[in-house]
């Protein structure tokens, strides 16, 4: 079977696409093969398994990809049960719009700010386009650095309703954890006790989306 | 709390809104290729400015 690929994409900076990107690959490897790959130029996807140790290296490769992003997609799809593509945060270059042709499904990060759920309005247009030619093609918002007693956190349900896209039930919630795994290169399953919950949230969208 | 999710709902169909009629117009300078100006108004509701009879012909 060919690998199911999911796009990891935002035209915003900062929504958490290269944080879920590593944690869900690093969930689903327990699942399957798995591979990263790396498509925006700030490459913090490769930065970060470049802090892991030797002893501990991250669990999943991460390859960087700079050209045609369908075609090295189609290139790695045989070898790997998963492949995970932590886009670039714009809609002007070409490689969102690859990664929507060559992807099964599409998460999109969006964090709980009016101004954050403005900007996913285009990105919701942009992906409808896309499932004229890819017409398979999923996608779900995933609320990230959600804070349960925050009353816009709260809010954010209704306004997710206006979107003709739907959003997973299981989201991230804002958690040091999902940081300081990151300096240490590795993902919030390998943070022992500490990084239970945010695991079990991982796995929720796993569980989810498989 | 109720208020706030409706407010922050109704901000997205105004976005969604703004963002199709800004489609709609880039779509509509495609097809004839006669790019119109682009009306940037922070008070959309403000009616455009209209001269009157009495400036254009004046007595
Ligand atoms: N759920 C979360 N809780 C706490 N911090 C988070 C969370 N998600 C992301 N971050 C932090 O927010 C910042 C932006 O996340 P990042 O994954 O780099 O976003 P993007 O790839 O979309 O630019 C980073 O500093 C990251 O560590
Ligand atoms: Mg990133």
């Amino acid at each position: 079977m060919p690998a199911k690929v999911f796009s990891i994409t935002n035209q915003k900076g900062g929504t958490g696409k290269t944080t879920l990107s590593m944690n869900f690959a690093a969930g689903l490897t327990r699942r399957g093969r798995t591979l990263v790959i790396d498509a925006d130029p700030q490459r913090s996807a490769g930065q970060w398994t470049g802090l892991a140790s030797d002893e501990r290296p991250f669990p999943v490769s991460v390859i960087a990809v700079a050209g045609n992003l369908a075609r090295e997609v189609n290139h790695f799809r045989q070898d790997y049960d998963y492949i995970v593509i932590d886009c670039p945060p714009t809609l002007e270059t070409d490689t969102v719009s690859l990664a929507m042709s060559a992807s099964d499904t599409m998460l999109i990060p969006v964090l709980p700010s009016p101004i954050d759920l403005w900007a996913s309005v285009r990105l919701a247009n942009a992906i409808e386009q896309a499932k004229m030619s890819n017409r398979e093609l999923k996608a779900f918002l995933v609320i990230n650095q959600l804070e349960p007693r925050n009353a816009l956190s709260r809010a954010m349900q209704q306004a997710l309703e206006e979107f003709d896209i739907p959003s997973l039930t299981g989201g991230l919630r804002r958690r040091a954890i999902y940081r300081t795994s990151a300096i240490e290169g590795v993902s919030v399953f390998c943070m022992g006790k500490r990084g239970e919950a945010a695991a079990q949230e991982i796995e929720s969208i796993i569980e989810e989306l498989l | 709390m109720k208020q706030l999710g409706s407010k922050l709902a109704d901000s997205v169909r105004q976005v969604k809104t703004q963002q199709a009629e800004k489609e709609g117009k880039e779509q509509k300078v495609q097809e004839d290729k006669t790019p119109e100006p682009i009306l940037v108004s922070s008070r959309p509701e403000a009616p455009l400015p209209l001269f009157t009879s009495r400036r254009v012909w004046p007595d």
